[in-house]
């Protein structure tokens, strides 16, 4: 009987599926922007599937080693729009050596050669070369709309300077944090100022590419419907004119201030001018003198970087005071727990919050008060109820404050908290409980890093994380648990984890193949300090089809070389890598 | 031993630095079988010494010298505090039982390699004792296998959390600016000259070795 109701259920399913015209169901599926919701749809059956194909417009590979530019053709001829990743995120902290992989030349060649109607490319943490970028512009100049470039390196000014001189329809480039050659040669922004009329977006924030104030008011003056431009450094009584001149613009970015203690009178920024359509606002290395720059418009940002400022706690605590309309503020820690009680009296809409580790070394010079603890924690839980991204580097840490968190910020969708290793004692470990409610109250979480201490979270709490976060995609793992036991445990959970990271775990090579092989999503495995065996040969138990296993040696001239191996591992249709540098050792037999 | 430490003053304990005690343990252990002439094991030896001994010297150099195949889950029931009891009474037995014999089985895990003796005299496994000991002093896997038993180790020192490249640069041009005395004009060509005070993007030293120490006191 059963088998029957079964049987009638597929029958119905296909009845459905072939009942709707291809058109309509082309129609239909346009409106469907998320890419859960499209994974969803093209599993249905395989007309579906090839009707989703036809029609998705946007794709992003997660880990371009997962698959080839021709499968990806072949599925999805349609593209419009493609982002690409490549290197593990630990690139981003240094912990990845620069001939890991993740060169573009393959997919540039093939979307230059077949994707007819692609307009929109987002590589990061890639590799691509100045012949990738002339290849690129060869083929797509007339239709490509937007480039970004986030966090490559590779190439140099000259091919921005090209890609500025061809790219005429361009509406968004994109560099930030790339590292750029030639970057004193500014060439590049005088083609994009006399070339382009169109763009909207110019972000070359945090690279060390020269742009002249000469220049950058010209490009402002021709595009005017400029929203964003986030530059590099560039004196800012030299962009006067610019803003007087960018009357469209939303978003600003970079700049620099006299450095401090100079013999040079102090300019007064009081009445500086920025256009009142400006509501996101981050500005290089301002410090206490120059911070009266913001006064007036403070009252209508939205949006706030200072994480790259000079300012003493007190100096947070007078800018905040002043930005009730806030929806995303970075810092770094220097803003401290009694700027972040001022946080959460004033901001009440902020959705986003970023506080970064400052300098926490000994003898750093950050402000005294420039620590946070539990007290700013529980401050912020109960006075910003919108936030749904919130990352903090803590110096101190309660139960309480994770409960808080669980118990008032129930929007949060990513919570990534780091506890620094500064303080020799912690009023409260291990966290197990305050992780079980956090958990337990942050529902609609769907990434989530815990980086703290040893002891600082049991196997006992490892099993809660594995229990109570039931939509969590990706998850990011330090110095927690006790034993194998503790990993686990977590595995017997997290039915939605595809994304796993783990740093200074020290769980056995076999209980984290044991882990790899349980948690049912699982599609990316990053593991740095555990306890490798003699041969890594105990990795050899999550051998499966498509499951790519890397082992990345470290520098032989590094010191504490056994801390420093990683293990990388993730499901790919491309099969064994082909260019993998000496330091990465495929682990897997060849499917 | 980390974790049989544990069991008898719990928490504190803990805190104590790992390195060493094991070479200090195993030293022990051999005084023990020489005044005692492998006979008749105390239950005292069952709770100190033993596990030390049998589960211990496992970890050193990934070398597992264990007296019996039982050892092996020694590892996880020392992680429950409740199971403790349970623990050492299987110990004891197994203890007296050994040394009537003089001979046990003996499974040795060394360079990836399993080596198993169904019936090992005693004597010989005190010279394997005593290798064990002269090898595993300060050896960091001998830490890490510690770790895995429950207890945080100094090892941990060795991955201190890593600053995210672009704050690092910031941190570094901030530093460079608060200490050094280096002019800055300001003029309309201040723009070259803050470049000119960048780091330059390759730092030649690792960046993380700069973090304190303070993580081994958690």
């Amino acid at each position: 009987m059963g088998g029957e109701i079964e049987g009638g259920e597929r029958r119905l399913g296909r009845v459905l599926s072939f009942g709707i015209p291809d058109t309509a169901l082309g129609l239909v599926m346009g409106y469907v922007e998320d890419p859960w919701d499209r994974d969803a749809i093209s599993l249905v059956c395989r007309h579906w599937c090839r009707i989703d194909a036809l029609s998705r417009k946007h794709v992003t590979v997660a880990m371009s080693y997962s698959t080839t530019p021709e499968r990806l053709f072949r599925r999805f001829p349609c593209l419009e729009s493609l982002k690409l990743k490549a290197k593990p995120r630990a690139a981003m902290f240094n912990l990845i050596s620069d001939d890991w992989g993740g060169s573009a030349s393959p997919w540039i060649r093939q979307l230059s050669a077949t994707f007819h109607f692609l307009k929109k490319l987002h590589l990061r943490r890639m590799i691509v070369s100045d012949d990738d970028i002339a290849v690129l512009v060869r083929a797509k100049a007339h239709m490509l709309v937007s480039l970004k470039l986030d966090r490559c390196s590779g190439f140099s000014t000259p091919s921005i300077a090209l890609v500025a001189r061809s790219c005429r329809k361009l509406e968004t480039l994109f560099l930030e944090e790339s590292a750029i050659a030639e970057e004193e040669n500014d060439e590049w922004i005088r083609e994009l100022a006399t070339h382009n009329t169109v763009l909207e977006m110019l972000n070359f924030y945090l690279t060390d590419l020269r742009a002249s104030p000469e220049y950058l008011t010209l490009l402002v003056r021709n595009c005017q419907r400029l929203k964003t431009l986030k530059i590099s450094e560039c004196f800012m009584p030299d962009l006067v004119s610019l803003f007087r001149s960018a009357q469209a613009l939303q978003e600003f970015a970079g700049g620099a201030f006299e450095e401090q203690d100079q013999p040079v009178a102090i300019r007064n920024y009081e009445n500086y001018y920025f256009p009142p359509s400006l509501h996101r606002l981050g500005l290089l290395y301002m410090g206490t003198n120059e911070m009266q720059i913001l006064f007036p418009y403070a009252a209508a940002l939205k949006k706030l970087d200072l994480q790259f400022t000079f300012l003493s706690t007190e100096d947070h605590c007078q800018i905040v005071q002043r930005c009730p309309n806030l929806e995303t503020l970075e810092v770094r820690d220097v803003i401290g727990d009694r700027g972040l009680q001022v946080v959460a009296q004033t901001c009440k809409k902020l959705q986003r919050l970023r506080v970064e580790r400052g300098d926490d070394d000994q003898g750093g010079l950050e402000d005294e008060q420039g620590r946070i603890s539990h007290v700013g924690m529980m401050a912020v839980a109960q006075g910003c109820p919108e936030l749904t991204y919130w990352a903090i580097h803590v110096s101190d840490i309660t139960n309480a404050a994770l409960e808080a968190v669980g118990t008032f910020s129930r929007n949060l969708n990513d919570f990534r908290l780091v506890l620094l290793d500064r303080e020799a004692n912690i009023t409260e470990l291990p966290l197990d409980n305050g992780v079980r409610a956090l958990l337990r109250g942050c529902t609609k979480l769907r990434r989530f890093a815990f980086y703290v201490r040893p002891g600082a979270l049991s196997d006992v709490g490892l099993g809660y994380v594995g229990e109570f976060s039931k939509s969590v995609r990706y998850m990011l793992l330090g110095n927690v648990g006790e034993s194998d036991n503790g990993i686990l445990q977590l595995s017997r959970g997290c039915p939605s984890l595809q994304k796993l990271e783990l740093r200074g775990c020290f769980f056995s090579e076999h209980a984290l193949a044991m882990a790899a092989l349980q948690l049912k999503s699982l599609r990316y495995l990053w593991v740095q300090g555990y306890r490798a065996s003699a041969t890594g040969s105990d990795l050899m138990a999550m051998v499966r089809p498509f499951w790519n296993i890397e082992f990345i040696a470290p520098e032989e001239d590094e010191p504490c070389p056994e801390l420093k191996k990683q293990i990388l591992a993730y499901y790919s249709l491309a099969g064994r890598r082909t260019d993998c540098p000496p330091s990465v050792t495929p682990l897997y037999p060849a499917f | 031993m980390a974790a049989d430490e544990q069991h008898q003053q719990p928490a504190s304990a803990a805190k104590a630095a790992a390195t060493g005690r094991f070479a200090v343990t195993c030293g022990l252990l051999r005084q023990y079988m020489r005044e005692q002439g492998g006979r008749c094991l105390a239950p005292a030896v069952a709770m100190g010494l033993m596990p030390a001994g049998g589960t211990d010297a496992a970890a050193a150099a990934d070398l597992q010298a264990a007296a019996a195949p039982e050892a092996e889950t020694t590892a996880v029931l020392e992680l429950f505090p409740q199971q403790a009891g349970t623990l050492k009474d299987e110990q004891q037995i197994r203890k007296r039982k050994e040394p009537a014999a003089e001979r046990a089985p003996l499974t040795i895990f060394y360079g990836g390699k399993m080596v198993v003796f169904d019936d090992f005299p005693a004597e010989k496994a005190d010279e394997i004792m005593q290798l064990v000991a002269g090898s595993g002093t300060g050896n960091t896997t001998a830490a890490q296998q510690n770790n895995a038993l429950g207890q945080p180790t100094a090892g941990l020192t060795d991955m201190p959390l890593a600053r995210k490249v672009s704050l690092r640069r910031f941190l570094e041009k901030r530093k460079n600016r608060l200490t050094a005395a280096d002019p800055y004009p300001a003029s309309t060509a201040a723009s070259e000259s803050t470049t000119s005070t960048k780091p330059a993007v390759k730092q030649e030293a690792a960046p993380w070795l700069g973090v304190n120490s303070a993580l081994s006191l958690s």
